[in-house]
């Protein structure tokens, strides 16, 4: 660390190998992840998949692209089977659609499960969202059964699939009953202190259907 | 001094966050859940032990004048590490933290040990500074997050602990957070005052 | 991108999501220096200006570089760091020879500015905000820049009340264990309260 060690090639070789090295190990760390990382987002949306059309079957369902729509930017959307897609006898079930609505301090996106009509949502599932913890993020929230205790204890055990309450009371609910009074939707209950995050959540879905209705089902 | 007791120091006579005040932006943000702390914690330790070894491996080698950079360089490949990992196999958690994932590269701590600890004694003393300075973030991150997720949701780790509580929203919110903090460092600063005057 | 949304990235930056009071933020400095009113304007002016050109360095650098060549991943907090690293070495080298008054201002300001979160907080943010589903939004340097210019703002403004506050505190009967930063924290409990009161002021897009 003395001064004559500080040359400007010295300084520059050294930065370099060090950068060098840097690439090298990130390299090789994403060489080992990005596998996981694929698979992992996969299965994510696989899951959300399963929560908004719980009647498909696992292996029933299938990625289209609406031509020529403005759906969903993309015009992304799937059709569920209640049986894999490789059986003849498949039934359609309904869709899965993605949405997306602005809520108080991030994006909220969702999955959207509609019967084949797109008259009746049979369950929604928030896929990413960044709410104030405490409030708006409460629409993740679920209701614990036992306490710390019985969990400690083995009691109780708080398991991963279980539906956060706010997302539960949109199944089942007519696609077309989703009104606002005021500036609330009369049919949802909304997140304490978290007006908007319930309105967005509210809007993404409604968006989501009629937007589906329109361009995709054709009904008006 | 033995490599026990840079490790202890670390933790409790110079917690970065309590007592150094180093630290402070992940320690308030992250501390809304137990869980995101502890994954908070564990994220910023593993960064602080992969630098601290590797800045006082090449700390010979590298010239004074560039050597900040060259830190930076270090840390930013640890941080790195930790989110493709995090990324991989525990997708909530890299979601939950967010951008404070990436920050960990400007968490002062990290760069502070660097600069006064790493660059300046060997590697074996290094990597149990790293450790001790990491657990002493680690913990101060748990118990404010013990505070505010007791009180705020009334849970901890997402189980309730007493029936019928109901929880004062205000502590996971920012507010909350500052002056949890605040008079937290008033409890160590008096602690501190109260030890002197008994000298 | 329209008037109106730009209105709402201003506010939003300043008031409802301020850094230090809703997002936690640079807390090291807003604690460091705001002890003197002086020092935290010039520290304020010295992150307002580093970090609307730190927006306007990183997004080019992710929209054309790391998006493209699909290393968004790997080197986006390297780049990222670097960049601002350099970023504010170059800044202080052309202020030292362009304008020595405001480098006297803000110049001691500079080096500790590369390992302050907002910054790097704000270049992150940036892409969050403007990229959708991996692709990037029209508009996005115009908006990265507005975000990044109102940050600062956001940061300045938080700063310049703290100061003021602490700077009557100092005459204050305050108890002992408190005096300092402690109370400097609750202070900003304080603070962000009341600005909890700005929530609900604009809808984030």
């Amino acid at each position: 660390m003395t001064g004559q060690q500080d040359t400007f090639p010295r300084m520059v070789i050294v930065l370099a190998v060090i950068c060098a090295a840097a690439g090298l190990t990130l390299g090789a760390t994403y060489h080992l992840t990005q596998e996981r990382i694929r698979l992992e987002q996969e299965r994510g949306r696989m899951r959300a998949l399963r929560v908004v059309l719980p009647e498909a079957h696992a292996n029933g369902f299938r990625e289209v692209t609406a031509q020529k729509s403005s759906f969903a930017a993309d015009g992304r959307y799937y059709e569920a089977y209640d049986k894999p897609l490789a059986d003849a006898s498949r039934k359609l079930v309904g869709y899965a659609l993605e949405g997306a609505g602005a809520g108080y301090s991030s994006t909220i996106r969702v999955t959207v499960g509609v019967d084949p009509k797109g008259e009746i949502v049979r369950g929604i599932k928030i896929t990413s969202q960044q709410e104030t913890p405490g409030l708006g993020s409460n629409c993740e929230a679920v209701k614990s059964e036992g306490t710390l205790w019985d969990a400690l204890f083995g009691k109780a055990r708080q398991s991963g699939e279980a539906e956060p309450w706010f997302q539960a009371q949109f199944r089942g609910q007519r696609s077309d009953s989703f009104v606002k009074v005021g500036n609330k939707y009369a049919n949802v209950d909304g997140l304490t202190g978290a007006t908007i995050t319930t309105n967005a959540v509210t809007d993404a879905v409604v968006a989501a259907v009629k937007e589906f209705r329109r361009e995709v089902l054709q009904i008006r | 001094m033995s490599n026990w007791q840079t490790f202890k120091t670390g933790i409790f006579k110079n917690n970065p966050v309590f007592i150094v005040n180093l630290g402070l932006c992940p320690t308030l943000a992250t501390s809304t859940s137990l869980r995101d702390a502890i994954g908070m914690g564990m994220a910023a330790t593993f960064v602080l032990v992969g630098s601290n070894v590797i800045v006082s491996a090449i700390r010979r080698a590298v010239p004074h004048k560039v050597r900040i950079p060259c830190y930076i360089v270090v840390i930013a490949t640890f941080v790195t590490i930790v989110e493709l990992f995090l990324g991989a196999y525990q997708p909530d958690l890299y979601n939950a933290l967010g951008i404070f994932l990436p920050l960990i590269v400007v968490n002062c701590i990290v760069l502070y040990r660097a600069e006064v600890f790493a660059s300046k004694n060997g590697m074996a003393s290094s990597l149990f500074d790293g450790f001790g300075m990491g657990l002493g973030f680690t913990c101060a991150v748990l118990l404010l997050a013990f505070i505010r997720e007791g009180l705020g949701k009334g849970t901890l780790m997402g189980y309730p602990v007493i029936p019928g509580f109901s929880p004062t929203g205000i502590m996971v919110l920012p507010p909350g957070g500052f002056m949890t903090m605040g008079l937290l460092l008033g409890f160590f600063s008096w602690r501190k005052l109260r030890t002197k005057e008994h000298k | 991108m329209d008037f109106g949304q730009i209105f709402a990235i201003i506010i939003g930056m300043i008031f409802v999501n301020n850094f230090v009071f809703a997002r936690f933020l640079g807390l090291c400095p807003y604690m460091g220096l705001t002890k003197e009113m002086s020092s935290a304007i010039g520290m304020g002016m010295a992150v307002v200006f580093v970090m609307t050109l730190a927006s306007m360095a990183t997004w080019p650098v992710y929209r054309y570089f790391l998006d493209p060549f699909g290393l968004e991943r790997i080197l986006r907090t390297a780049s990222f760091i670097l960049v601002i690293a350099a970023l504010v070495q170059f800044i202080e080298m052309v202020l030292q020879k362009v304008n020595p008054a405001l480098y006297k201002a803000m110049g001691i300001y500079l080096p500790i500015i590369t390992t302050n979160c907002t910054i790097l907080g704000v270049a992150v943010l940036n892409i969050d905000t403007f990229y959708k589903d991996g692709k990037p939004l029209s508009g996005g340097f115009l908006g990265s820049t507005i975000q990044g210019f109102s940050a600062g703002i956001g940061f300045t403004l938080a700063m310049v009340l703290m100061a003021s506050v602490r700077e009557r505190m100092e005459m204050a009967n305050i108890p002992k264990p408190l005096r300092g930063i402690p109370i400097a924290f609750i202070t900003a409990g304080l603070m962000s309260m009341a600005f909890l009161g700005f929530s609900g002021l604009i809808k984030m897009t």
